[in-house]
């Protein structure tokens, strides 16, 4: 008996990649996809406030926008200036102050047990609301701004790195003993480095805080920065000119996020975890 | 030999009535009662017992890491009062600085103790050689096995020469190959250095494979409820396995443990 045809072994079938209309490498798809939807939502936009006529008093389209924010760059720059420098001063301060209060409390048991509780509830407290007694106490100038920044900052920067100081292994630890380190040289030889990580993931919330802080203060005491431009142009109902402000700080708040985030890597490489 | 050492009266390590109580939320905990058993300078005992007996806390005693609630310890005659500096620590887990490389690593101790030894490099070249890693001495503990860092943390706990050496389950994180050989080249290395040693385990053959002795304890509070030589000289082979006084070692092991296991009370009768 023959064997049919259909049973003898086909030709293996050329392997075709599925589901997929372009051959994409995974990093440019993670890049491109996003940009894409943005794209599509500033298009949505754009053409809902051409079709629909809406008034540029109410919502300005993405393109009147970027033409203002083009026509007025050279004077939002330099309303940008102080509030980029309180802000990056802000969250060094905040670095200091947090990463100092960790190593306190981390330490000594009676600063533990007498200022965590209250660190914690800081935390979880809108701190926001607190903005106008910084202003009441330390008048309208550029301390009381930046002093609420270094505020709102200063909170995830302890709460990360005491979760790096207190996470070491206890094994560790006690190897450290045993040869007869002292918590001096224990802290700057293995909990220090050790919460490095802890230390960079709070300083990620850091900067995106300290910013929040200074255009609250700016929003209240109404002096110059981007925070005050954007009080300013809602008081003449100028939307173009709101929105040009948010893009430009949106621009510079992703810049400096940007910057911990490299400053992250450079240690994580360091750290080799 | 014209000039032998005087026979030392003291053992190097001596555990005398030690208890440890732990305080808890719920009322103090019991880890450790009335411990004895002295280890000569040159030993290697090792302790079986069942999981959360106190047995870690025993070792954390003998280096001076934890106080004993009662009852006293010494270290070739000193008592032990404060962490001990002249003993070398290995845990379950490597406990490498990952920011460090493999030889900043092994020469860690001697770093953070201060006390810098002449040659520290070359011995931590040395020791790394013994341990099979010679050609890793750059590379960061993530480049590493499980095995080979433990090989490290070995390293590392031989770096400063100590006299002891205490060693809390430290295979126990590894597959049953790497554990295998990491017996093995302890067992060589031990012998070679010629050390104390006191060896916390859950495993009976490797227990029998390198000890001259031991300890069986019961369940928490912990006591010595065994003691059980091993007649082999040291270092031993792994044909040894194949020995039937071997494996009748292992059986009465096994025997004494579960023993061990159903309380104090069965154990001693
Ligand atoms: N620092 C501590 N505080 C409170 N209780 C503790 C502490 N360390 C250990 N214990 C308790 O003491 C008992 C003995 O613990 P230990 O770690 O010495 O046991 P072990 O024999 O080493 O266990 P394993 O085999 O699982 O490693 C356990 O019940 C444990 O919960
Ligand atoms: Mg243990």
């Amino acid at each position: 008996m023959a064997i049919p045809d259909t049973l003898a072994s086909p030709a293996p079938a050329p392997v075709l990649p599925r589901g997929r209309l372009l051959p994409w490498r995974g990093t440019l798809r993670r890049i491109l996809l996003p940009l894409v939807t943005a794209a599509l939502v500033l298009g949505l936009w754009e053409a809902l406030v051409r079709l629909r006529g809406i008034s540029p008093a109410l919502l300005p389209s993405p393109s009147a926008v970027a033409e203002r924010l083009v026509a007025t760059g050279p004077f939002l720059l330099g309303q940008a200036v102080p509030t980029t420098l309180e802000t990056v001063a802000g969250f060094l301060i905040a670095l200091v102050l947090g990463t100092g209060l960790a190593v306190l409390v981390s330490a000594s048991r009676l600063a533990r047990e007498a200022l965590y509780p209250n660190v914690v509830f800081f935390q979880l407290i809108p701190k926001i609301a607190l903005a106008p007694l910084f202003i009441v106490w330390l008048g309208i100038g550029t301390g009381s701004r930046l002093t609420f920044a270094v505020f709102i900052a200063f909170f995830p920067v302890v709460i990360a790195t005491l979760a790096g100081l207190d996470g070491v292994d206890r094994d560790l630890l006690r190897l450290c003993r045993s040869v007869g380190a002292g918590a001096w040289r224990t802290y700057l030889h293995v909990r220090f480095p050790a919460a490095i990580p802890h230390v960079f993931a709070g300083a990620k919330i850091a900067i995106t805080f300290a910013m929040i802080g200074v255009i609250v203060g700016e929003f209240i005491t109404a002096q110059a920065g981007l925070g005050y431009m954007i009080l300013f142009a809602a008081s003449q109902a100028d939307m173009a000119l709101i929105f040009a402000s948010i893009a430009l700080l949106c621009g510079i708040g992703l810049g400096l996020y940007a910057l911990t985030a490299l400053a992250e890597r450079v240690a994580l490489r360091w750290y080799g975890g | 030999m014209s000039d032998p050492a005087p026979p030392r009266a003291e053992p190097a390590i001596r555990v005398s009535g030690v208890a440890k109580t732990y305080p808890s939320r719920s009322g103090p905990v019991e880890a450790v009662a009335g411990v004895s058993f002295t280890v000569a300078e040159g030993e290697f005992v090792s302790i079986l017992g069942p999981s959360g007996c106190g047995k870690s806390t025993l070792m954390l005693m003998v280096a001076g890491l934890e106080a004993p609630s009662r009852g006293s310890l010494a270290l070739a005659g000193r008592p032990v009062e404060g962490p001990q500096t002249r003993v070398g620590l290995m845990f379950q887990d490597a406990t490498l600085l990952p920011w460090k490389s493999v030889r900043d690593n092994v020469l860690f101790p001697l770093r953070m103790s201060g006390r810098p030894m002449a040659g520290a490099t070359e011995r931590a070249g040395a020791l790394l050689a013994l341990a099979g890693l010679s050609g890793f001495a750059d590379k960061r503990p993530r480049e590493l096995s499980g095995g080979m860092r433990q090989r490290v943390a070995l390293c590392r706990a031989l770096i400063a020469d100590p006299a002891i050496l205490l060693m809390d389950e430290p295979f126990s994180a590894l597959d049953a190959i790497t554990r295998d050989e990491m017996v093995l080249a302890l067992g060589e290395i031990v012998a070679r250095e010629r050390k104390t040693t006191l060896f916390i385990t859950h495993a009976i053959r490797e227990a029998v494979f390198l000890s001259d002795r031991i300890l069986v304890m019961g369940r928490r509070p912990a006591t010595v409820v065994a003691e059980v030589a091993v007649p082999f000289p040291r270092p031993r082979d792994p044909a040894i396995e194949a020995d039937p006084a071997f494996n009748a070692l292992c059986l009465d092991l096994k025997d004494a443990i579960h023993r061990a296991m159903r309380g104090p009370a069965a154990a001693a009768a």
